[in-house]
């Protein structure tokens, strides 16, 4: 009767052991859907977002291909195409950091990962295109000044917050 | 013995399963060596040894224990751990088979994946290896990047007309730039031709053969001095004795220097001005002075003409217009060395011409510093490898003159 009591006290453990592995594996596989969700979801925004966002870079490049005497006249409209980009991208960053939160999870979905690669690889070549654009910016810049032989306009600083990026590289 | 006997028996049929399964735990771990420590390995191994021995021993007590062998029938006890035997061999082979299978090993490694916290249900059964080509057996997603690469087109160039001339192509020594535009005073269309010269040792004078002060001396045409002089570039230079305005061109005004020796000296022009030339550094001189001065200024090659267009950037026409429009034809300087050679049709119908004037601006909207006037009107000429690129006129046909000496810029 003992040896009884034992088998069956043993075999319930065991059931309750393995019923609340596959609700904690059920639990698990549904986060990860979740994540995914997310994932592509942010994907989408951040991806629609970046291409804005370039666009209004190749904006700013053609604005920049002035002659040196045209300068001061045109100064103001590239600085607020500037403006504008610098507000998309700090626009885009939070989207991005749930991105970055997101593809922490390592779910060994391809088209997650693909995207995750992807999304981090396009948000790095987007801040160094923003930062040359903000380096050709000041040598137009520096151009004129040194064309006026005046120091006329002091450097830009960018406004973009690079916390994406550090984090990112 | 009853209680030896059955303390062997139970170890022998534990043994019979524990031996099989450590084998397959043994398998498994031969399969993803690095995952599994030294520790783990040993105690396996050693498991396997003891549960072997043991059921060795267990068995050989049993079997000397009591009789087990008949030789008609197997005893039940022998039968039972035979029949245990094959059942534990048949559940090693099956947990083998079923380890090695594919289909087995893919839904066990994707089902475990599709978590975030249990994929060692996969990692700790398959290598690295495995698991990895398993999960990505899959077609590769590759999201296409967004090209980033913007092209800054940025010349940097202070106006159209810089940028006109500082780009050119292989570091070209010349180029032709055709200008048009309308004159200052009435607004007249004029149409004319630049040379741009990068580097000015390249531009001589070169001087018509029969030229000179002498009874009988004549003149080329501009063509002609330029095949001579195999030159690239040429443009008629100072002007000449040209009395009734029917001379063959072969007595130049004032002093002309080739080369650093005075080739010439006439009577100088009433055209204001002075020397226009070269010295040794290739900076154009533009000063009226005596012929002692100039070669003692180190003058290389020059003409004596007029008047100065701009001096030391200064536009000497900027507030006045005491000249007609006609062909004209001017050379100049920038502050970087560059010479540019000007001419402008007069007088035709796609061209009425210029006046000084409008020479100074054109010169200073392409940034030169230094320019004079040469000889103009009917002499205005410009050709470009033996061919006249601009439309010289008398007023009323096209008419090649003949002049005593040309700036011409060689190879």
């Amino acid at each position: 009767m003992g040896l009884v009591l034992i088998i069956v006290g043993f075999s319930l453990i065991f059931v309750d052991n393995v019923s609340a592995g596959i609700n904690d594996y059920y639990a698990d596989v549904n986060k990860s859907k979740e994540i995914m969700f997310t994932v592509f979801e942010d994907y989408v925004k951040f991806e629609n977002g970046a291409i804005d966002i370039k666009n209004e870079i190749v904006d700013v490049s053609k604005a920049l291909d002035i002659y040196l005497e045209d300068f001061p006249i045109k100064e103001s409209l590239i600085v607020e195409k500037i403006n504008t980009v610098e507000n998309d991208i700090n626009n885009i960053n939070l989207t991005s950091l749930e991105l970055i939160n997101m593809c922490k999870y390592d779910l060994n979905n391809n088209s997650m990962n693909s995207k995750c690669n992807n999304f981090k690889k396009n948000y790095i070549r987007m801040i160094d295109s923003y930062k040359k654009m903000i380096i050709v910016y000041n040598d137009v810049l520096n151009s004129y000044n040194e064309f006026i032989d005046k120091k006329v306009f002091e450097e830009y600083v960018g406004k973009v917050d690079y916390t994406v990026y550090e984090l990112i590289k | 013995m009853k209680k030896r006997f059955d303390y062997s028996k139970t170890l022998t049929i534990f043994n019979l399963f524990l031996v099989p399964l450590l084998f397959s735990f043994l398998i498994i771990i031969l399969n993803n060596y690095e995952k599994y420590n030294s520790f783990i390995k040993t105690i396996v191994v050693l498991s396997i040894l003891i549960s072997f021995v043991i059921l060795i021993m267990s068995f050989t007590c049993l079997v000397k224990e009591k009789r087990v062998f008949n030789r008609n029938h197997l005893s039940k006890k022998v039968q039972l751990i035979i029949g245990v035997m094959l059942f534990t061999i048949e559940v090693f082979t099956i947990i083998n088979y079923v380890y090695y299978n594919d289909s087995f090993k893919k839904w066990l490694i994707k089902t475990s994946y599709e978590s975030i916290n249990h994929k060692q249900i996969a990692t700790s059964l398959y290598s690295d290896y495995i698991v990895k080509n398993v999960v990505n057996e899959d077609k590769e997603y590759k999201e296409e990047l967004i090209n980033f690469d913007v092209d800054y087109d940025i010349s940097l160039y202070a106006n159209k007309y810089e940028e006109e001339i500082l780009t050119r192509e292989n570091d070209e020594l010349y180029k032709i730039i055709k200008i048009t535009g309308t004159t200052i005073s009435s607004g007249s269309n004029y149409v004319g031709y630049i040379a741009v010269i990068y580097d000015p040792s390249h531009i001589k004078l070169a001087k018509s053969s029969g030229a000179g002060t002498f009874v009988g001396s004549y003149g080329e045409t501009l063509a002609t001095i330029a095949k001579k002089n195999n030159a690239l570039v040429a443009i008629n230079a100072g002007g000449f004795f040209d009395p009734n305005w029917n001379s063959n061109g072969g007595i130049p005004h004032g002093d002309v220097f080739i080369n650093g020796i005075l080739d010439s000296t006439f009577k100088r022009s009433d055209f204001g001005g002075g020397i226009i030339g070269f010295n040794n550094d290739n900076r154009l001189v533009l000063k009226r002075m005596t012929t002692e001065e100039s070669i003692n200024m180190g003058i290389r090659d020059a003409v004596d003409w007029g008047p100065y267009l701009i001096v030391d950037g200064v536009n000497q026409f900027e507030n006045s217009n005491t000249s007609w429009e006609c062909a004209r034809t001017a050379i100049g300087q920038r502050e970087d060395g560059i010479v540019l050679f000007l001419v402008i049709d007069g007088l035709q119908k796609h061209s009425k011409g210029a006046s000084y004037k409008d020479l100074a601006s054109i010169f200073e909207r392409y940034g030169v510093v230094n320019a004079a006037n040469l000889d103009g009107g009917t002499s205005t000429s410009m050709v470009e490898n033996g061919k006249y690129i601009n439309s010289p006129w008398n007023g009323v046909k096209p008419t090649f003159r003949w002049f005593p000496n040309a700036w011409i810029v060689v190879p």
